[in-house]
């Protein structure tokens, strides 16, 4: 396959006429060419996250799959009486609202996979993901390279960061569309609007996360940090959100934990949506994203 | 005649100010010159390239490129530019086809011909993933990678590491093709014989400072060479009598000598010797700015 035309110039003559002017890029073909290029930077990014946004799904399925599995037995056990058996310290770390309503399957879904499993199994993923972006890329020095191309960091990190939110809404979209199609195989009724706002309010609450795990990519060095200390703060206020309903003295701070923002029973039985919850928790992202912006702008690579 | 490159007392410091990388580097680089950047590890040379790309911010000082300023034109800048790193780090799980896909849809126009010339060149499979090559391999992609869109200015950082010889003469034939193109080449290496053969000028960097800068002519007038001797005769420099000797040292098997200007009158005066045998080659850096870039 080796070229042997060794006698001719490997550069035209065409393209020397063409370097003679200097820095005569005209700034609205590289306007032109934002979109394509960030397009491309989205479309290798979903490629590249492709087979783990997999394995992630085969592991939300698996665990939504063995929840609807177990509930038509389970509803025919005396519920009330093993959760009896419990302290209601104990329900409450886990995020039952009460005894009466594990014989539903908003409330057994809710305290079994919703509430804290189904919330960490994606923040892994959000913590992998954002830190890869800007840490990872740092750190194995792929960075470098890509930054001599023709593109601001800032596109970089917004084409990447999209590619992360798109992917944690597929995670979420697809493991309700399986408790809504399991629930359908295992004869168990649901609340399809319960569903739907359940899908959508746990988006926003996990792209929180997101906002805050871009946040620590641009400023730690590793991609490992930024997916361990997401994972770390999101089970610091789950466990402060659960100590805050155990704990009479720690009620004032409920608030501060986005715990109280995120209550699956109670939006898988269609409450309504609060608005205000929304905005906070979009603010986070949006915060998260533009000061990760900034620093990642005024970073030496 | 316009500049490609031009710093302006560019400074910059790590760790506070406590590492300097560079200090007061001030370079003028015009259109269609290639230039050398030599300095021994840990000099500068990285720095300023990455100062030149944008990869780091400079403490104090100018640097423009195409006459715009790189901190914030760097978008418009890259158009026109082709990096290529001594270690390039790439996405490993992709091919090589996927990967010079990838990059080529951030240039305005990768000519396919050219494309196609260039992986013939330099004989690279790219249907192995970027995992599966080797070292060389790697830099063949790099080559490709920071050429395919054939850039008027190219930044260098010592690109034969990892090249077989073959590979390195296919190289500078490229990269004299890209000379004979009006490309101006900003080449940062520590391997003397590469800047005598494609450079224009050269930029001597130490500790952060540029010491000299030099036509390659005067340059290559030096003609600094390492000269071992294998002998058991008694020579001494004060029998020799040349002044091209810059150092001369005894050791176990016979004298080591650095030399700088044209050999010939050494080799009639060792003539005189019983030389068992005499190796010249070029010799390291630390060597040469010790006897000719003392600081």
């Amino acid at each position: 396959m080796r070229s042997r035309r060794r006698s001719e110039p490997l550069v035209s003559a065409k393209a020397s006429e063409d370097r003679a002017g200097v820095g005569d890029v005209s700034k609205s073909n590289c306007r032109a060419n934002n979109s394509k290029i960030m397009i491309n930077i989205i479309s290798r990014k979903f490629k590249d996250q492709l087979l783990s946004l997999l394995y992630y799904f085969g592991g939300l399925f698996a665990y939504a799959w063995m929840i609807m599995a177990i509930f038509p037995t389970m509803k025919t056990a005396d519920l009330a009486t093993v959760y009896d058996q419990f302290p209601e310290e104990f329900l409450k770390f886990f995020g039952a609202n009460g005894i009466e309503n594990m014989g539903t399957i908003e409330g057994f879904m809710s305290l079994e996979f919703l509430s804290l499993f189904f919330i960490l199994i994606i923040t892994f993923y959000i913590g992998s993901s954002a830190g890869s972006t800007i840490a990872g890329a740092i750190e194995k020095r792929t960075m470098d390279f890509q930054l001599s191309q023709p593109i601001s960091r800032t596109k970089i990190a917004v084409s990447e960061t999209l590619v992360g939110l798109f992917n944690t809404f597929l995670l979420v979209a697809l493991t309700v569309l399986s408790i809504y199609l399991l629930g359908k195989v295992y004869n168990v009724s649901l609340n399809n609007q319960g569903l739907i706002t359940f899908g959508f309010v746990a988006t926003i609450f996990l792209w929180a996360f997101y906002g805050v795990a871009i946040l620590l990519s641009s400023l730690l060095k590793n991609k490992l940090t930024v997916a361990a200390l997401t994972v770390g703060i999101l089970m610091g206020l789950y466990v402060l959100n659960a100590m805050t309903k155990i704990v009479e003295k720690l009620a004032k701070y409920e608030k501060f934990t986005l715990f109280n923002m995120y209550d699956p029973q109670k939006l898988l039985t269609n409450e309504a949506i609060n608005w205000y919850h929304i905005l906070v928790l979009a603010l986070i992202l949006i915060i998260g994203i533009v000061c990760s912006l900034i620093i990642f702008n005024k970073k030496d690579i | 005649m316009s500049n490609i490159i031009k710093t302006k007392k560019l400074t910059k410091y790590y760790l506070g100010h406590s590492v300097v990388g560079v200090k007061n580097l001030d370079l003028e680089i015009i259109k269609g010159e290639v230039f050398g950047y030599i300095g021994p590890n840990g000099a500068g040379k990285t720095t300023t390239l990455r100062l030149l790309l944008d990869l780091i911010r400079p403490t104090s000082g100018e640097i423009t490129v195409f006459g715009q300023d790189v901190c914030c034109n760097s978008e418009s800048i890259h158009q026109d530019l082709g990096y290529l790193p001594g270690e390039i780090f790439l996405p490993e799980p992709i091919s090589g086809k996927d990967c010079i896909e990838y990059y080529s849809k951030f240039k305005k126009s990768v000519e396919k011909k050219y494309l196609h010339e260039l992986i013939g060149r330099l004989g690279l499979d790219l249907k192995k993933k970027i995992g599966q090559y080797s070292k060389g391999n790697k830099q063949k992609l790099a080559i490709i990678l920071a050429l395919m869109h054939q850039p008027k200015l190219l930044l260098l950082d010592e690109p034969t590491s990892g090249l077989d010889p073959l590979n390195q003469h296919e190289f500078y034939k490229i990269l004299e093709d890209c000379k004979k193109a009006g490309t101006t080449i900003f080449l940062s290496t520590h391997i003397l014989s590469e800047a005598e053969r494609i450079c224009d000028r050269v930029g001597i960097i130490k500790d952060g400072k540029l010491l000299q800068i030099e036509n390659i002519d005067d340059f290559r007038k030096k003609n600094i060479r390492e000269i071992h001797l294998i002998t058991k005769a008694d020579i001494s420099k004060n029998k020799l009598k040349l002044d091209l000797i810059k150092e001369f040292t005894k050791n176990d098997i016979g004298y080591h000598l650095i030399t700088a200007g044209q050999i010939g009158p050494l080799i009639s005066a060792l003539s005189k010797f019983q030389i068992d045998d005499m190796t010249i080659t070029e010799p390291s850096l630390e060597e040469i700015f010790m006897n000719f870039y003392k600081t």
